[in-house]
C-alpha cells in the first residue's frame, strides 16, 4: 500500500509540474502579442507568426493542463446527488462510472492522438496557414497531454477503489 | 432588404424537389460533408445532386448531407474524409497546403495563375486533374469533381488605384508571397478577427472570396471599395472528393452515376457564383454602397514575373509532386498562352459599352 | 435502433450519468465514444475525434480567455479589484444594491471588449464577487449578477456567436452586431430593474452601506482610492475596448493589452512580484484548461449527435407539434433551443438550429434579423441554464468555495425568467433590435 501510495504520488506529481510549467505560456502569449501591437501599429513591420505560435501554445497548454485540473478535482460535475452523500460513498460511484466513462474515453483517444501525431510526422505536416510551421511537435504535445490525463485518471480511479475497500484516502 | 435571400439557388432547371417516396433501406448509406452552409448556392445545387442520385439509383444509394463544420472543422474536414470518418466532402484543398503544396500549384488558386476559364482547360485537358489526384492519393481521397471559386475582391476604405498606392499598407491576405512583391504588408488574421480588425481599421485592406461570399462574412458591408484583378488567390478549384475505400465499395454504375452528377452540378456552381457576384456588384453600384476599382495591368505583369520567380523556389522546396506539377504547368502555359494570345475572345479588355454593343453603365470611374 | 430512439438514448444517458456526478467532461466524452462505435456504422470515428482536438486547440478565439482571467486575477491580487468596488460601494452609498447595479454595467463594458462569455465571467467572478461578499450581498444574487451580466458578452459585439450565426444564415455581420448592440444594452437594462425591484422586495439581499460604515472614511481616504483603485481600473478597461474600436489591436490581443495593463497597474501598487505573476497564469490555465476539455468533449457528442440523425430527429419534431399558429410554431422552437441547451454546446445548438428553423420561421414572416438575435439571447440562455451551463463552468472555477454549485444553481433562475422576459418584450417591440440595424448601411 505504502508503494502505491509513492507511485499515486508520484503521478500527481508529473501533473501539478507539467500544469505549471505550461501555464508559463500565457505570459509568453501576452508578450508576444503585445510586441505585434508594437510592431504593426508603431514600426509598421507585423509579423506573419506571432498570432499562429500563440494559437499553439494556448492549444498545448489547454491540453497538457488537464490532467492537473483532475488532479485538483476542479472538473465540473453535477452536486445533486453527491452534496447527500459521504467520501467514500462518492468513491463508490467513481469507481462505477470510471471503466465505462472515463477509461472508455482515455483509452480510445489516447492510442488515437498518438498514431496522428506519428501520421503527421511521416508526412511532414505543416500547417496551412501563411507562417506554415511545421504541426508534428504541436500534435506530439497534444498526444502527450492525453497519455498524462490517462495517467492521472488511472491515479484518480485507484484511490477510489483504495477508499472504498479499505476506507483510506492515499 | 433579406441578405438571405440573395444567395440563394434557383431549383436546378428539370429537378423537382425530392419526392418522400420510400424506397427502404439503401444498399449504401453516405455522409457528406459540404463547407458551405444551406441556402449558399453550393449547398443547394449539391443538396439537388444528392437528390437526383438517390431517385437515379432507385434508393441504392442514399448521400445525407452535412453543413460545414457540423462533423469535423472545415480546416480538417479533407483529412477527417480520408481517415473513413465520413465518406464525403467538398471543400478547397488549400487547407491541406501543409501536407501537400502541390494542391495549391496544380488548383487551388496559387497568386497570379490562371483565369478560371483557362483553368478548367487546364484542370480537364492539360494534366490538373491527374495531378490534383497525386496529392489525394496522400490521403485516401479520390476526386470526382471540381468547381471555380471565381474572381475574388480586394476590400478596402481608400480608393487604392495601383500597388504603389498600396505600399506600406496592412493587408489581410492568405497570400503574403504576392502582397509582398507588390509592396504591400501581409497581415495573417483568423476568420473571425477580420470583420472587427477591418471594420475597426486594424487592417487597411482584405480579401477573403468571390464578392457573393463576403456578403455573409458582412466585410462588404464595412467597405467603400471592391479592388480587381485578383492577384492574391487566383481562381481556386473547390473539389469534391470521396474516401478511397467507400469509393472502392461502389460497384460500376453508381460509381459512374455519382462521378456524373456531380461534375454537372459543380459547373453550375462555378456560373451561378459568377452571375450572383455580378448581380451584387450591380445592386452596390446603384445603391452607392460600394465603388469598384480596376488595378493596372502593368502592376499585374509584375507581380507575375516576381510570383514565377518563387514558384521555381517552391519547385525545389516543395517537394516532388510541387516540382512536377510546376514542369506541366510550364507545358502547359507553352502551348496554352501563345494560342490564347492570339485566340482571345474579342471583347475582353473593351469597355462595356463596346462588348455589349448598346449603352451599358460601366462601374469604373 | 431508429434515429429517434438514438437521440432519445443520448439525451438520457446524458443526463443520468450527470446525476451521478461524474465529471461532464468524461459523461460527453465517454458517451460520444459508446454512442460513435455502436451506431456510427465503423469505428472510424475516432479519427472525427482526433481532429476535433485539433481544432479545439487550435481555436484563434479562445486564445484570449486565460489573457483575460490574468487580467481579472491580477486586478483582484493588487487589490485593485476589492478598492474600487469598495470605492463603489461608499460612493452609491444608500443605494440598494449599488454594488450589483454597478457590476451590471462593468459586465457590459466587459462584454463590448471580448467576443467570449468566458472572459467576462471569471474576470467579474475574481474582481465582484468576493466584493459582494464581502458586503454583505447574499451568495445568489451576488454570483447570479456575475453570471448573467457576464453573459452580455455575447449579445453586445463584438460576439463570436454572432460571427457564426453571420455564417450560418447568410446575415450581414454589421446588422446583426447592431441587433445584438441593441438587446444586449435592453438586458443590461432589464438586470438593473430586477435588482432593483428585488432589493426592494428584500433588502437583506444587498445590504447599503450603513450611516457608521460611511463615516468610518475618512474623506482624503475615499479620494485616494478613488484616484488609486477605481479611475486606473475603469480606465483599463474602457482602454482595452478602445484599442479594439480604434483599430490599435484586435480582439485577442487586446486581451493581452489588458493582462499587462493589469500588471502595471499591480506594480504602481506596489504588489507586483513573480509569484503573483505565477499565479495569476496558474488560475488562468487551470480555469482555461477545465472549461475547453470541455468544450472538445461537448463537440465530439455534437458531432456524434448530428451525424447519427440527430438534425433530422428534430425536424419531425417540429413539423409534429407544429400547427398552423406562428406565434405557436415560434414557442415550440424556442422551447426546443431551451431544450438543446441542457445538452448540447452552442455550437451543436446552432449548427442544428440555424438551417432548420430559419426556413420555417421566414415563411411564417418572422423577420430574420430579428430572429437572429432572439436566437442568440436564447443561446445565452443556454449558457445559463444547467446542468449543461457554461456560465457556471467559468465561475465555479474562479469563485470562492462557499459558493456552491448550488448556489449558482439556484442564482440563475431570477437571471433567466429575466431572459424570458426579455424575449416576450421583444416579440411585441422587435424596434428593440431593429433600431439600430436600420442605421447600418
Ligand atoms: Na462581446
Ligand atoms: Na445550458
Amino acid at each position: 500500500m505504502k508503494s502505491l501510495s509513492v507511485v499515486l504520488k508520484g503521478i500527481d506529481k508529473i501533473s501539478i509540474f507539467l500544469g505549471k510549467l505550461f501555464s508559463v505560456t500565457t505570459i509568453i502569449i501576452m508578450i508576444l502579442q503585445v510586441t505585434e501591437i508594437v510592431l504593426r501599429y508603431i514600426l509598421k513591420s507585423p509579423t506573419i507568426w506571432i498570432w499562429e505560435l500563440c494559437v499553439y501554445l494556448y492549444g498545448a497548454a489547454f491540453v497538457m493542463a488537464g490532467a492537473w485540473v483532475l488532479q485538483e478535482d476542479l472538473h465540473v460535475r453535477t452536486d445533486l446527488l453527491i452534496n447527500n452523500l459521504n467520501d467514500r460513498q462518492r468513491a463508490f460511484l467513481d469507481m462505477i462510472m470510471y471503466p465505462p466513462l472515463v477509461f472508455v474515453f482515455i483509452f480510445v483517444m489516447t492510442p488515437a492522438q498518438i498514431s496522428a501525431a506519428i501520421h503527421s510526422f511521416l508526412i511532414k505536416e505543416t500547417s496551412f496557414n501563411a507562417w506554415g510551421p511545421p504541426l508534428y511537435h504541436f500534435k506530439a504535445i497534444l498526444s502527450f497531454g492525453f497519455v498524462i490525463f490517462g495517467l492521472q485518471a488511472a491515479a484518480n480511479w485507484i484511490r477510489s477503489i483504495v477508499l472504498v475497500f479499505k476506507g483510506v484516502e492515499i | 432588404s433579406s441578405a438571405g435571400q440573395t444567395n440563394a439557388a434557383p431549383p436546378a432547371s428539370g429537378s423537382q424537389p425530392a419526392e418522400a417516396k420510400n424506397y427502404g433501406t439503401p444498399e449504401f448509406n453516405w455522409r457528406f460533408q459540404l463547407v458551405h452552409q444551406p441556402g449558399q448556392p453550393e449547398y443547394e445545387l449539391y443538396k439537388q445532386a444528392c437528390e437526383d442520385i438517390y431517385k437515379i439509383s432507385g434508393g441504392r444509394l442514399k448521400i445525407d448531407l452535412y453543413a460545414g463544420g457540423t462533423l469535423a472543422t472545415s480546416t480538417e474536414a479533407f483529412q477527417a474524409c480520408g481517415d473513413g470518418a465520413f465518406e464525403m466532402n467538398t471543400s478547397w484543398p488549400v487547407y491541406m497546403k501543409g501536407i501537400e503544396y502541390a494542391f495549391v500549384a496544380a488548383g487551388d488558386g496559387e497568386p497570379m495563375s490562371m483565369a478560371w476559364e483557362d483553368k478548367m482547360v487546364w484542370m480537364y485537358e492539360g494534366g490538373g486533374w491527374e495531378q490534383m489526384q497525386k496529392a489525394f492519393d496522400k490521403v485516401n481521397l479520390h476526386m470526382i469533381s471540381f468547381g471555380m471559386q471565381t474572381a475574388n475582391v480586394l476590400l478596402a476604405n481608400d480608393a487604392f488605384k495601383s500597388f504603389a498606392e498600396m505600399k506600406g499598407k496592412n493587408f489581410r491576405t492568405s497570400a503574403g508571397e504576392v502582397a509582398r512583391i507588390a509592396g504591400i504588408t501581409p497581415v495573417s488574421l483568423p476568420l473571425e478577427e477580420v470583420f472587427t480588425a477591418f471594420s475597426g481599421g486594424t487592417v487597411d485592406m482584405a480579401e477573403f472570396g468571390t464578392l457573393i461570399y463576403n456578403v455573409g462574412l458582412g466585410i462588404n458591408d464595412v467597405a467603400k471599395y471592391g479592388i480587381y484583378p485578383d492577384f492574391w488567390n487566383v481562381s481556386n478549384t473547390e473539389c469534391t472528393v470521396v474516401n478511397k475505400s467507400a469509393w472502392e465499395k461502389l460497384p460500376e454504375d453508381l460509381k459512374l452515376l455519382v462521378s456524373n452528377t456531380f461534375k454537372a452540378y459543380a459547373f453550375r456552381t462555378t456560373t451561378i457564383l459568377e452571375y450572383q457576384s455580378a448581380l451584387k456588384m450591380k445592386e452596390y453600384v446603384d445603391s452607392g454602397a460600394m465603388k469598384f476599382i480596376r488595378l493596372p495591368d502593368e502592376d499585374m505583369v509584375k507581380a507575375r514575373a516576381e510570383m514565377y520567380k518563387i514558384t521555381r523556389e517552391y519547385a525545389e522546396t516543395k517537394g516532388e509532386l510541387t516540382k512536377e506539377t510546376y514542369k506541366k504547368l510550364d507545358e502547359f502555359y507553352s502551348v496554352f498562352y501563345p494560342y490564347r494570345e492570339v485566340s482571345r475572345w474579342w471583347g475582353s479588355g473593351l469597355t462595356s459599352d463596346e462588348a455589349a454593343g448598346f449603352d451599358v453603365k460601366s462601374y469604373i470611374e | 435502433m431508429t434515429e429517434t430512439g438514438i437521440v432519445i438514448a443520448m439525451f438520457f444517458s446524458f443526463l443520468f450519468s450527470l446525476f451521478l456526478g461524474t465529471p461532464l467532461v468524461y459523461v460527453l466524452g465517454g458517451l460520444s465514444i459508446i454512442f460513435g462505435f455502436l451506431f456510427w456504422g465503423d469505428t472510424n470515428i475516432i479519427a472525427l475525434f482526433v481532429r476535433t482536438t485539433t481544432k479545439l486547440a487550435t481555436t484563434t478565439s479562445y486564445v484570449c480567455i486565460p489573457l483575460f482571467i490574468i487580467m481579472g486575477a491580477a486586478l483582484e491580487k493588487s487589490g485593485a479589484a476589492a478598492e474600487l468596488f469598495e470605492s463603489i460601494h461608499v460612493i452609491m452609498g444608500r443605494i440598494k444594491g449599488g454594488l450589483a447595479i454597478a457590476t451590471v454595467i462593468i459586465c457590459a463594458l466587459m462584454g463590448a471588449a471580448t467576443g467570449v462569455i468566458g472572459a467576462s465571467i471569471t474576470i467579474m467572478g475574481l474582481m465582484a464577487l468576493p466584493a459582494m461578499l464581502k458586503c454583505g450581498y447574499s451568495k445568489t444574487l451576488a454570483s447570479g449578477v456575475v453570471m448573467a451580466g457576464g453573459s452580455l458578452g455575447s449579445l453586445i459585439p463584438p460576439s463570436v456567436i454572432l460571427v457564426v450565426y453571420a455564417g450560418l444564415s447568410q446575415l450581414s455581420i454589421s446588422k446583426l452586431f447592431a441587433g445584438g448592440m441593441g438587446s444586449g444594452l435592453f438586458l443590461t437594462f432589464l438586470y438593473i430593474i430586477y435588482i432593483v425591484v428585488l432589493c426592494i422586495i428584500k433588502p437583506d439581499v444587498a445590504p447599503p452601506i450603513t450611516q457608521e460604515q460611511r463615516e468610518s472614511y475618512d474623506k482624503k481616504e475615499l479620494q485616494k482610492m478613488f484616484w488609486s483603485s477605481f479611475v486606473p481600473t475603469i480606465s483599463l478597461i474602457v482602454a482595452v475596448l478602445g484599442s479594439i474600436m480604434s483599430g490599435i489591436a484586435t480582439p485577442n490581443e487586446a486581451s493581452a493589452l489588458g493582462a499587462l495593463g493589469a500588471f502595471i497597474l499591480a506594480a504602481f501598487k506596489k504588489k507586483f512580484n513573480m509569484k503573483m505573476v505565477m499565479e495569476c497564469s496558474y488560475n488562468a490555465i487551470k480555469t482555461t484548461s477545465m472549461v475547453v476539455w470541455i468544450i472538445l468533449t461537448a463537440s465530439m457528442f455534437t458531432s456524434v449527435f448530428l451525424g447519427l440523425g440527430g438534425g433530422r430527429v428534430v425536424t419531425e419534431l417540429i413539423m409534429n407539434l407544429g400547427g398552423g399558429n406562428r406565434w405557436l410554431i415560434l414557442a415550440i422552437i424556442l422551447g426546443i433551443i431551451a431544450l438543446m441547451g441542457l445538452f448540447l454546446d452552442s455550437t451543436g445548438t446552432l449548427m442544428i438550429g440555424v438551417p432548420l428553423f430559419t426556413p420555417i420561421l421566414y415563411s411564417l414572416g418572422f423577420d430574420p434579423l430579428w430572429f437572429g438575435i432572439i436566437f442568440a439571447v436564447m443561446i445565452q440562455l443556454d449558457y445559463l441554464s444547467p446542468p449543461f451551463a457554461y456560465a457556471i463552468f467559468y465561475l465555479r472555477a474562479v469563485a470562492p468555495p462557499e459558493v456552491t454549485t448550488k448556489d449558482m444553481y439556484y442564482a440563475i433562475i431570477p437571471f433567466m425568467l429575466v431572459q424570458a422576459l426579455s424575449i416576450v418584450i421583444m416579440c411585441f417591440f422587435p424596434q428593440i433590435i431593429q433600431v439600430l440595424p436600420s442605421m447600418v448601411k
